[in-house]
C-alpha cells in the first residue's frame, strides 16, 4: 500500500521544479508518516562530486541507521529527487514549535552540500530550496515558521550543525513565496530562438528524449552514438555544463546546444581537423 | 502527570546506576593498579606481534633494548605461552609502550643484525650495562635502509621478514617512512591487546558490582518503588542529576565523593535501614541486585549520556520548568521564541488533548532513548553522510527528472 506523502512530486512539479521519483518512492518508508506538521531543513555533509552523490544512502541508509533518511533529496541542479512517501529517519531528538517528533511529523528535505566553506550553494538550488519548502507548507496549510533547520530543531542544543545557511532569511523568503507575487521559475525553452544556417531550430533534449538529434549530440559529446538520450549521455552533458558555469542539469537546451557547438571534447577536435 | 513521574524514577534510578557505576570503576583502577594485567596482556601482545611465543629471542631483545628498559625497572621475565588470565599479574613492565619508541626500537635491533646475543634462540641475554640509555645514541644513528634490508633476510621467521621487508620497501628509501609503517603495525596490534584487556576487564568489573551491589544493598526495585511513592525524594533526586550533568568534571569524582552522595540522599539502601514494602522479599531483592550489577557494568560514562538524554525528553514533557526547554527556546531565532514557550496548539484539538498527544509522543521518544537507536524518534543522518562516501551516487545512476522545460 502507498504511504501518505504520495502528493509530495506532484505539488512540487506544479511550483515549476525538476523532479525526480526514486524508484519504490510511493511505498519507501520506516512506517506511515504522521500528519504534517513542518519541513525540516538539512544538508548533506555528503561528496562534493556529482549531482546528488548522497542519494544511495538517502535511500539505503548506512551501517547502523536504516533508511530511507529522508523523504526529498535536493540536487545541486535544484532537482527534487522524491525518496519517500513514509516516515524517514531524519529528525532525531529534538523540539520546534512544540513537535518533538520530528520523524513523525516532518517532512525532511536533503540538500546536498558538504556543509563547510569550500562548497557555496548554487543560486538554482537555493531558489529550488525556498519554492519547494513554501509549496510543501501551503499544500499542507502551514506557515513559514513550521520550517526548521536541523540545527534549530535538534537536542541537546549544539547537536547538529545543518543546514549551513541562516534560516531567518530563508523563512523570510519562503513566506514571500507562500503569499504568491513571486514570479514562477524560468523554464528552458523547448527550442532554440533562432534558426541556424540551414533553417532548422534544434530543439532541447533530455534524458529520455531519442532519435538523430540525440545521435548528433553523443557524437560532439564523444560518448556511444546509440540515438537514446541515457544516464551516461546526461552524466557527460551534466559535466561538460559543470566545467563551463552552466546549471549542471543534464537538459540540452539553447545554452547547451551552444556550449556543446564551441566546447565539446569531440567538437574541438572536429573544428581542428577541418581547419 | 503520568510521564513525567515515570521519568523522573527513570532519572533517579539512572543516577543510582551512574554513582555505582563511579564506585565500581574506582575498585576496578585500584586492582588494576596492584596486578598490572595490562601489562601482562601487552607483554603477551608483543610477544605474539614478534612472533617470539616463548620469549626468548626478539621479544626478549626488545624489553631489554634502553628504549623500553627505560620504561619499567627490574628485569624482564616472559609471561606464559597462554593468553593471560583476569587477574595476571603484570610484575614490574609497562602498561603501555608508545608505537615511536617501539619502532625505533626496532629498527635498533634490525640495523643491529639477528648477530647479537639475545636473537639467538637459547643465547645468554645481554650483560646489563649494555641497556644503559646512553649506549643507545651511536647505534640509532639513521643506519641505511639497505644495511636494514639485508640483516632482515638474515632473520629466521618469515612472517617478521615479510612485514619488515613490505615497510623497509614500500618506504622507498625513506627511513622515516619505515618508521611510521612499523608504528601502523604495532598500533593495529596494540588494538588488539586493548580489546583482550577491555573484556577481562568487563568481568572483573561485573564481579565487583555484584560484590558492591549486594554488600550496600542497592536495590533497583526497592529505590524505584521508595522513588516513586515520594515526591520529595524524587524532585532531591532530579535536583542532584541537573547539578551533576552541569558538571563537566563530574565522571572524575572519586570513590569517596561518590560514596558520600549515596549516603546523602537517605534512600533505602545499604543495610542500616529498616527493610520493607516493596522488595523485601529474597527473591525481589536477588532481582534487584542482578539489575544494579548489571547496570553498573555498562560503566558511569554510558549512564551520564542516558541520564542526560532523559533529562532532554523530560524537558519536552514539562516545558515552562527545566532548563533544557528554557535553553532551547533561547538559541531559536527571536521571532520563534514566544512560539516555543507554548505547546503546540493546531486549530482543530482542543488544548488539552493536543498536549495528551505530546505527551504520550515524548514517553515514546523516552522509551525509544533507553531501548536503542533504531527504534522511532533518535535517529538523523546528515553531516554524517560524508562518511559513507564509498557508497556515492554517480550522475549517470541518478533517476529520470521531469519538469524545468516549458512546453513546446
Amino acid at each position: 500500500m502507498n504511504y501518505s506523502l504520495i502528493w509530495l512530486p506532484e505539488v512540487l512539479e506544479q511550483a515549476g521544479l525538476k523532479v525526480a521519483r526514486v524508484l519504490g518512492w510511493e511505498r519507501r518508508g520506516r512506517a506511515d508518516a504522521g500528519v504534517t506538521l513542518g519541513v525540516l531543513c538539512h544538508h548533506t555533509g555528503g561528496s562534493k562530486n556529482g549531482n546528488m552523490p548522497s542519494l544511495g544512502v538517502l535511500i539505503n541508509g548506512r551501517p547502523g541507521l536504516r533508511g530511507p533518511l529522508s523523504q526529498l533529496g535536493l540536487g545541486r541542479d535544484g532537482t527534487y529527487y522524491v525518496i519517500a512517501a513514509g516516515r524517514c529517519n531524519h529528525a532525531g531528538p529534538g523540539r520546534w514549535n512544540g513537535v518533538v517528533d520530528g520523524n513523525g511529523h516532518f517532512i525532511g528535505i536533503e540538500a546536498e552540500n558538504t556543509g563547510r566553506g569550500d562548497d557555496p550553494w548554487p543560486a538554482v538550488q537555493m531558489d529550488a530550496y525556498q519554492r519547494g519548502v513554501a509549496a510543501i507548507l501551503k499544500h499542507t496549510r502551514r506557515t513559514a515558521d513550521d520550517c526548521a533547520g536541523h540545527k534549530e530543531y535538534a537536542l541537546p542544543t549544539g547537536r547538529k550543525v545543518d543546514p549551513s545557511f541562516d534560516m531567518a532569511p530563508f523563512r523570510a523568503a519562503v513566506a514571500r513565496l507562500i503569499q504568491g507575487g513571486a514570479p514562477p521559475p524560468e523554464l528552458i525553452p523547448p527550442h532554440e530562438p533562432a534558426p541556424a544556417s540551414d533553417g532548422s531550430r534544434r530543439i532541447t533534449l533530455r534524458r529520455g528524449t531519442q532519435g538523430q538529434l540525440v545521435e548528433r549530440l553523443q557524437a560532439l559529446l564523444g560518448v556511444r552514438v546509440d540515438g537514446d538520450f541515457g544516464g551516461k549521455t546526461e552524466a557527460a552533458v551534466r559535466m561538460l555544463q559543470r566545467a563551463h558555469g552552466l546549471v549542471p542539469d543534464g537538459i540540452v537546451g539553447p545554452r547547451t546546444w551552444a556550449l556543446v557547438d564551441t566546447a565539446a571534447p569531440s567538437g574541438v577536435e572536429r573544428t581542428a581537423r577541418v581547419c | 502527570m503520568l510521564g513525567s513521574g515515570i521519568l523522573e524514577v527513570a532519572i533517579g534510578v539512572i543516577f543510582i546506576y551512574l554513582l555505582v557505576s563511579l564506585l565500581c570503576s574506582s575498585v576496578r583502577e585500584g586492582i588494576e593498579s596492584w596486578t598490572k594485567t595490562r601489562a601482562a596482556y601487552l607483554e603477551y601482545g608483543i610477544r605474539e606481534l614478534l612472533m617470539d611465543r616463548k620469549g626468548v629471542g626478539l621479544a626478549r631483545s626488545l624489553f631489554e633494548h634502553p628504549l623500553i628498559f627505560g620504561l619499567y625497572s627490574g628485569g624482564y621475565a616472559p609471561g606464559g605461552e597462554k593468553r593471560p588470565g583476569l587477574l595476571a599479574h603484570g610484575n614490574h613492565l609497562p602498561s603501555y609502550i608508545p608505537a615511536r619508541s617501539f619502532a625505533t626500537a626496532l629498527l635498533d635491533l634490525i640495523a643491529r643484525g639477528p648477530g647479537s646475543p639475545a636473537d639467538a634462540e637459547g643465547a645468554a641475554p645481554p650483560a646489563p650495562s649494555l641497556a644503559a640509555p646512553s649506549l643507545a645514541a651511536p647505534s640509532l644513528a639513521a643506519p641505511s635502509l639497505a644495511a636494514l634490508r639485508a640483516n632482515v633476510l638474515r632473520f629466521d621467521s618469515p612472517v617478521m621478514q615479510r612485514v619488515l621487508l613490505g615497510a623497509i620497501d614500500n618506504a622507498r628509501g625513506d627511513l622515516d617512512k619505515a618508521q611510521a609503517a612499523i608504528e601502523a603495525w604495532y598500533d593495529s596490534s596494540m588494538e588488539r591487546v586493548g580489546g583482550w584487556y577491555k573484556r577481562s576487564s568487563q568481568w572483573i568489573i561485573l564481579w565487583i558490582a555484584l560484590a558492591i551491589t549486594v554488600g550496600g544493598n542497592f536495590n533497583t526495585i526497592r529505590i524505584a518503588d521508595y522513588l516513586y511513592h515520594n515526591d520529595a525524594a524524587r524532585a532531591a533526586l532530579v535536583e542532584r542529576s541537573k547539578l551533576a550533568l552541569a558538571d563537566p568534571d563530574y565522571l572524575k569524582r572519586s570513590h569517596e565523593q561518590a560514596q558520600a552522595e549515596l549516603r546523602d540522599m537517605h534512600l533505602p539502601i545499604g543495610w542500616g535501614t529498616p527493610q520493607g514494602g516493596m522488595g523485601s522479599s529474597i527473591a525481589v531483592a536477588l532481582v534487584g541486585w542482578l539489575m544494579t550489577a548489571f547496570a553498573a557494568t555498562l560503566g558511569a560514562p554510558f549512564w551520564f549520556d542516558v541520564l542526560r538524554k532523559v533529562m532532554v525528553v523530560r524537558g519536552t514533557l514539562k516545558p515552562d520548568d527545566d532548563g533544557a526547554a528554557r535553553r532551547a527556546a533561547a538559541a531559536a531565532p527571536a521571532p520563534v521564541a514566544p512560539v516555543a514557550a507554548a505547546p503546540l496548539v493546531p486549530a482543530l484539538a482542543p488544548r488539552s488533548a493536543q498536549r495528551a498527544v505530546i505527551d504520550a509522543e515524548a514517553l515514546a521518544a523516552a522509551l525509544a532513548l533507553l531501548v536503542g537507536r533504531d527504534a522511532q524518534n533518535d535517529v538523523d543522518a546528515c553531516s554524517a553522510l560524508g562518511r559513507a562516501s564509498h557508497e556515492e551516487t554517480p550522475d549517470d545512476q541518478l533517476p529520470v527528472a521531469t519538469g524545468g522545460v516549458a512546453e513546446a
